[in-house]
Order: structure tokens, then C-alpha cells, then sequence
């Protein structure tokens, strides 16, 4: 017995020195960090809790942190829910299911800065009436007037929430399996039963895969916080309208070199998502099912 | 069992030991005992990276005992930010190339004063124009040494001065000039205008602001000056031009990827120097030529240049300053000057045939390049530069581009600089 947790002990040891000394460490440090002024050329100094008073006195934090919920909230259900339809859609067996499984989930792997600049030019908006972007050329085809995107204050956040619509398809990888390993004998009851799809959906299909939609959402409500590079490729004209609290964390840190303030900033966003998150999972429990319960 | 732990152990030690010791300074080293490396960081295109070679070239020739390795990286935000971890982690470039962030980094005292090499080796500093020697003396001390200087300049199309019957601008030119050409030739509908968008970066921004005799800051760089009658006058100007005039392009106006002055659709291009090359290069369907920036209540132009400094905490100072000597020194300032773009900070060299003569090549006026020095002021540099320049650009934007009342977006601007100038006096 003793020995088992000595192995134990050694096995996790690479783990927990890594643990340690790259994620614990650190994250002592900025708490530290964060009641100090330090550039990182000049020794830092001591200044209590002034980071803290002067992110709740600048208007940017608050801006940012309203677009960085408004893309929760507009985002996460509609990545879910779109997510959902597709990968019921893909569930289907018929022949040549693996090539529309493949095209759904392949640009979830192409990802980053160079679709992002893709799209930059898809959605440019047009010059005197000539349409430049591909998006608002095509809009036109079917006689609607596209709007400025980025350049119009109503469209900028939305721009950025559809944006990052393009890797929906990450979430098949998780939905997919869920789906398949519904019980089939309760479908057939239910249907000898005279239940309507979209009954069965939601008394058999949405219980039994809750957990994965619940893993879902919480990854995405977790990423979503922690959104950079889709506002930063693509900001609004006002980068304002779309700048989110990583975007303003990364100014001030590696542009303005205020790693004080930019510690004070990530712990507010550690306790903002801790707590989202821990709001999330207690809702949980109201909607979703576990086998051994 | 626990002879194989402490094996583990100790594995885990000498892979951590080898890992500290592994910080073997790449960058300042000396390869053998003849040759002393010196690194030299730098940013720029591809007309950037031939020159800096053609100058190593010479170098190598007259110094056979210094090997410098040039590293080009990329400019803006990232150069800064890999400046400055190289120096947190005190393994700095020992030559370092910068710009309007140099008194950032001089005044955190990461930079080697250079005034007692230049005293040492009697280096005649009138050689070169005083403006740009200001631009990188901080507190009376000079941190970097300019091999070239340029300042906002007016290029214009003449092929669509001609269509209208105008007279082509010259260096007598006032916005008011411009304004008047610009609303002839103008015709968004047709996706032409009369000048490119003014503001949209520091200098073109400074450079309208201090005709109109406004400015970011006052002249001690104490206080804020956007919101001074000269400075609201040059914004409304600004948005003048481009919203109840039309004559320059608001930001929407411009297609993504199309470069609106080299494809023959602005009359006007008031911007940068580099233009110039880019214009040589890529201009075939009109004919152009240059001019001074254009003058409001007064003559105004603000120099960009970019000056090699040295690191404090180079191993290899004497080196470097044989480096930095050189380069911006008579062979490397000829090497620049034949290029006929930026103008070189050495006035015997800019003022020759050497720079002068084109050989029949646009813009015919290129003396205009040196006209445009006189009466020109360096950049309005504080050690929270970066942060300035960024609030005092999106506020711009927001007037500029977006047409935002001053009234509605001014406060907030202010409040933001004070309080970082406020910092600045603590």
C-alpha cells in the first residue's frame, strides 16, 4: 500500500512540477504583480491597490467588458444550438456521411489569423456603392443592401460573433459520439408510443447527451471570455465597439508595458470566469442528466 | 524502490541544471579571440535589408576584426516588445535600431549614453542636421546616432492637375490652396479625390495639427494641447475635408488591399517619404511629382528618422560603437544617398549630386526633399510615448474618421493623457 503511493507520488511528480513551477508560480507572481508598478525594464514598485482603482475608473475596461459578455451571450447559445443541428444533421447514415462530416469539421482546424484576414476582405464593405467585400457582393445578388460590418457601430460586435461562427464544427467531435450512444430501444418506444421528433428530441436525445452539451457550453462560455485574436484581426472602426478584456489586457501589458495593471486585469477576468463558471454548473444541475443518478 | 526514485530525481536535477546552464548568450559572444561579434537588430523592407548589407559589406573591408550579425525583425509593436524582453533577460542587441520609442527605453536606462564615445573620438556632430541629432539627445545626453531623415512631403498626380487645367502645387502651397485644387479635381462617384486621408498615424496627425499652430502637447510637454483653439481648428479641418467636402476618402471609402495613390485615384498624397521609391517602382500610367507639405497658419513638419542606440547591457561596447559609427558614417551615408529616398542626416552627402541627381527619374522637384528639413521639429516624445500616441489616435479617429463631435470625444481624450502626464510629473 505504501509503495503504490510512493509510485503514485513519482509518476505525478513531472506533473506537479510542471504544475508548479509554470502555471502556480506564475499566477503567485502576477497576484503579486498586480499591487505593483512594473515595466519590466525598471524594478517594480509597491503600490497597494491603485491598479485596481484605476481599471475601475477607465472606461475602456467597462467597454471592454460589456463586449466580452455581449459575445457570451450572443455567441455561446448560438454556437451550441448550431453546433447541435449540425451534428444531428451529420448523425444520419447515408452514403457519403464521412465526406459532409469531414467539410463540417475541417475549419474548425483551419483556424486563426489567416482566415481571420480572409474574412477581413469578405466583409469589407463597399466604396460608393460598389460592392469590394465578397460577403455584401453576393448579398447584393439577391437584392440586400449588405451592411458596413466592422465600420458600422451595430454590425461590428455581430461581425465578430459570425466570425467566429466558422469553427462550429469543433464541437461534432464532442456531439457526434454523444449523439450515437442514445439508446435506440427508447427511440423505438417511444415511436410505438406515437411520439413526435421533436418530442423524442427533447424527452429522449436532449437528456441523454445534456453532459456533453453541458461540457460544451462551458468550454465555449470559458473560451468565449478569453476571446483575442477575432476582435483583434477584425476590430471594429472603433476598436472600442469590439475590443474585449484580453485585447485591452494585451495593450497594456506587452504595448504599454504596465504589467501591474495587466495582472490587476487578469485576476478581475479569473474571478469574473471562475464565477460564471461555477454559476454555470450549479444551473446544471437543473437540466442535465447523468447515468448513475 | 527507492534507489529508482532517487534516480529519477537526480535525472530531474541534471535536466534542470543543464537547462540553466544551457543560457548560453547568443547574442553578444565573442566567437574566437580575433573576431568580436557584435548583433545588430533592426526592422524594414526588402530596400532596407540590401542597404544594410551593402554597408556590412564595407564595414567587413575597413574592420576585419568585428563580425556584425544584422537581425532583421519585425517593426511596430513587436520590435518593441522583443527589445524589451531581450533586455529584461539581459541578453540585449548590442546595436539597436529605434525611433520615436527611444527615449522610452532611455529614460528606463537601458541605453548607453553615447556622448563620452563622441567626445572621446571628437566625432564632429555639425556634420549632420541638427534637427535629427535633437530628435535622440534626451536631457542633454545623446542616446542615438540617425543615418536617415525624412519628413512629411506632398506628392502629387499631374496628370489630373492637367484634366482640370490647375497649376501644380509648390512649397508656397496653404491648405487653403489645396482645398481649392482638391474640390475641382474630387469626384467620389467616381472613386477620385482630391488628397489621401490626413491623420491616421502620429506624424501626419502632428504635422496638420502644427500648421494650424496646434499640437498633441505644449511645447514643455507638460500639458495637453488638442483641445487649444489652433488645435480644434486643424481637427475641423480634418473633417472638413472629409465629410462636408469629400475631398479626402473617409476610412470607409477605401477599398481593403488597393492602394488609392499608386493606381492614379488622389491628386494629393501628403505622407511619408518612402512613397517616393514606392512610386518609382509602381507608378507607370501617370506623371507625378513632389512638393513640401502643404502650410496652414505656419510652416510645419515633424522629421521621422530612426537612429541606432546602444544597449547597456552589451558585453561589446566599444565594438558597437565602431559599428554604429560606420553606419552612419560618410560610406554607409553614400550607399542611402544613391538610393534617392530617405535623405541623409549628413548635410555634405544630402546636399550633393550624389542624392540630388535622379538622372532624369520623377519627382523632378526632389530637391523639395531638403527644403521640406528646414524649419522642421522632431516628434513630441514622452516615456509614455506608446500610450499617448494611441489614446490621442483612436480619439482621432473618432472625429476624423467617424465624424464625431469634438465636444463628445474630447474629454475623454484629455482626461486620459493628463492623467498619464500626471504619472510623468510623479
Amino acid at each position: 500500500m505504501r509503495n503504490e503511493r510512493k509510485q503514485f507520488l513519482l509518476y505525478v511528480s513531472p506533473w506537479i512540477f510542471g504544475f508548479l513551477v509554470f502555471t502556480a508560480g506564475p499566477m503567485l507572481v502576477s497576484l503579486y504583480l498586480s499591487f505593483t508598478e512594473y515595466d519590466i525594464l525598471s524594478p517594480h514598485t509597491w503600490i497597494g491597490i491603485s491598479n485596481y482603482i484605476e481599471l475601475v475608473s477607465n472606461d475602456r475596461f467597462w467597454s471592454s467588458l460589456w463586449n466580452t459578455i455581449y459575445y457570451t451571450i450572443l455567441g455561446v447559445p448560438l454556437h451550441v444550438f448550431l453546433g447541435l443541428m449540425i451534428s444531428l444533421l451529420l448523425l444520419r447514415a447515408i452514403p457519403g456521411i464521412m465526406i459532409f462530416r469531414t467539410a463540417f469539421y475541417l475549419p474548425a482546424i483551419f483556424g486563426g489569423v489567416a482566415i481571420l484576414l480572409l474574412w477581413n476582405y469578405m466583409l469589407a464593405p463597399g466604396v460608393n456603392g460598389q460592392n469590394v467585400g465578397l460577403v455584401n457582393a453576393m448579398l447584393s445578388l439577391v437584392g440586400i443592401d449588405g451592411p458596413g460590418w466592422s465600420s458600422d457601430p451595430n454590425w461590428a460586435k455581430p461581425t465578430v460573433v459570425l466570425v467566429k461562427l466558422w469553427g462550429v464544427g469543433g464541437s461534432l467531435l464532442i456531439f457526434l459520439p454523444a449523439l450515437s450512444s442514445v439508446p435506440k430501444e427508447l427511440h423505438e418506444a417511444a415511436e410505438m408510443d406515437g411520439a413526435s421528433p421533436f418530442r423524442k428530441f427533447w424527452s429522449i436525445t436532449f437528456p441523454a447527451i445534456s453532459p456533453a452539451v453541458l461540457f460544451v457550453a462551458t468550454m465555449e462560455i470559458i473560451g468565449t471570455l478569453k476571446m483575442f485574436i477575432e476582435p483583434m484581426i477584425i476590430p471594429g472602426l472603433d476598436p472600442a465597439w469590439t475590443d474585449t478584456l484580453m485585447i485591452h489586457l494585451y495593450h497594456h501589458a506587452f504595448e504599454y508595458f504596465q504589467m501591474g495593471y495587466a495582472s490587476a486585469l487578469a485576476w478581475i477576468m479569473f474571478v469574473i470566469i471562475l464565477m460564471i463558471t461555477i454559476l454555470n454548473l450549479y444551473l446544471s444541475k437543473r437540466w442535465v442528466y447523468y447515468d448513475y443518478e | 524502490m527507492k534507489r529508482l526514485y532517487l534516480l529519477f530525481m537526480l535525472i530531474f536535477l541534471m535536466l534542470i541544471a543543464v537547462g540553466c546552464n544551457g543560457n548560453a548568450d547568443p547574442s553578444s559572444s565573442e566567437t574566437d579571440s580575433d573576431t568580436t561579434k557584435v548583433t545588430f537588430s533592426y526592422w524594414g523592407g526588402d530596400f532596407d535589408k540590401k542597404r544594410m548589407e551593402a554597408i556590412n559589406e564595407e564595414f567587413k573591408k575597413v574592420h576585419p576584426e568585428i563580425e556584425v550579425e544584422l537581425v532583421n525583425l519585425p517593426d511596430g509593436e513587436e520590435y518593441s516588445q522583443k527589445q524589451t524582453v531581450m533586455m529584461s533577460a539581459k541578453t540585449p542587441y548590442d546595436v539597436i535600431q529605434f525611433a520615436e520609442e527611444s527615449y522610452q527605453f532611455a529614460s528606463r536606462g537601458v541605453l548607453e549614453d553615447l556622448t563620452p564615445y563622441i567626445e572621446e573620438d571628437g566625432l564632429d556632430l555639425d556634420q549632420f542636421y541638427p534637427v535629427a541629432i535633437d530628435a535622440y539627445t534626451h536631457d542633454g545626453k545623446v542616446y542615438g546616432l540617425p543615418l536617415r531623415v525624412g519628413s512629411v512631403i506632398m506628392l502629387y498626380n499631374k496628370d489630373l492637375f492637367d484634366q482640370h487645367d490647375l497649376e501644380y502645387p509648390n512649397e508656397n502651397w496653404t491648405w487653403d490652396d489645396v482645398v481649392k485644387a482638391g474640390e475641382k479635381i474630387a469626384n467620389p462617384e467616381e472613386g477620385i479625390f482630391g488628397m489621401n486621408p490626413i491623420g491616421g498615424w502620429w506624424a501626419s496627425t502632428s504635422q496638420t495639427l502644427q500648421s494650424f499652430g496646434g499640437g498633441v502637447l505644449n511645447e514643455e510637454k507638460d500639458a495637453f494641447h488638442l483641445d487649444s483653439p489652433e488645435s480644434r481648428k486643424a481637427i475641423e479641418f480634418m473633417k472638413e475635408v472629409t465629410w462636408d467636402k469629400d475631398i479626402a476618402p473617409s476610412s470607409t471609402q477605401i477599398p481593403e488591399g488597393i492602394d488609392l495613390w499608386t493606381s492614379g485615384k488622389i491628386a494629393m498624397m501628403i505622407d511619408g517619404p518612402w512613397h517616393i521609391l514606392s512610386s518609382q517602382a509602381n507608378i507607370k500610367e501617370f506623371d507625378w511629382d513632389m512638393t513640401t507639405a502643404p502650410a496652414g497658419s505656419q510652416d510645419a513638419t515633424p522629421i521621422f528618422s530612426n537612429a541606432f542606440h546602444m544597449a547597456k547591457d552589451s558585453k561589446v561596447k566599444d565594438a558597437a560603437w565602431e559599428v554604429i559609427k560606420f553606419w552612419t558614417g560618410e560610406e554607409a551615408q553614400k550607399i542611402l544617398a544613391q538610393e534617392h529616398g530617405d535623405t541623409p542626416t549628413n548635410k555634405e552627402i544630402a546636399e550633393s549630386d550624389l542624392y540630388l541627381d535622379l538622372g532624369g527619374k520623377a519627382p523632378e522637384n526632389f530637391e523639395m526633399m531638403l527644403t521640406s528639413l528646414e524649419g522642421a521639429y522632431p516628434p513630441q516624445v514622452t516615456s509614455e510615448w506608446g500610450e499617448i500616441n494611441r489614446i490621442v489616435q483612436e480619439g482621432m479617429s473618432k472625429m476624423v474618421d467617424l465624424d464625431q463631435p469634438i465636444e463628445e470625444v474630447m474629454p475623454g481624450v484629455k482626461s486620459e493623457v493628463e492623467a498619464l502626464l500626471q504619472k510623468l510629473k510623479d
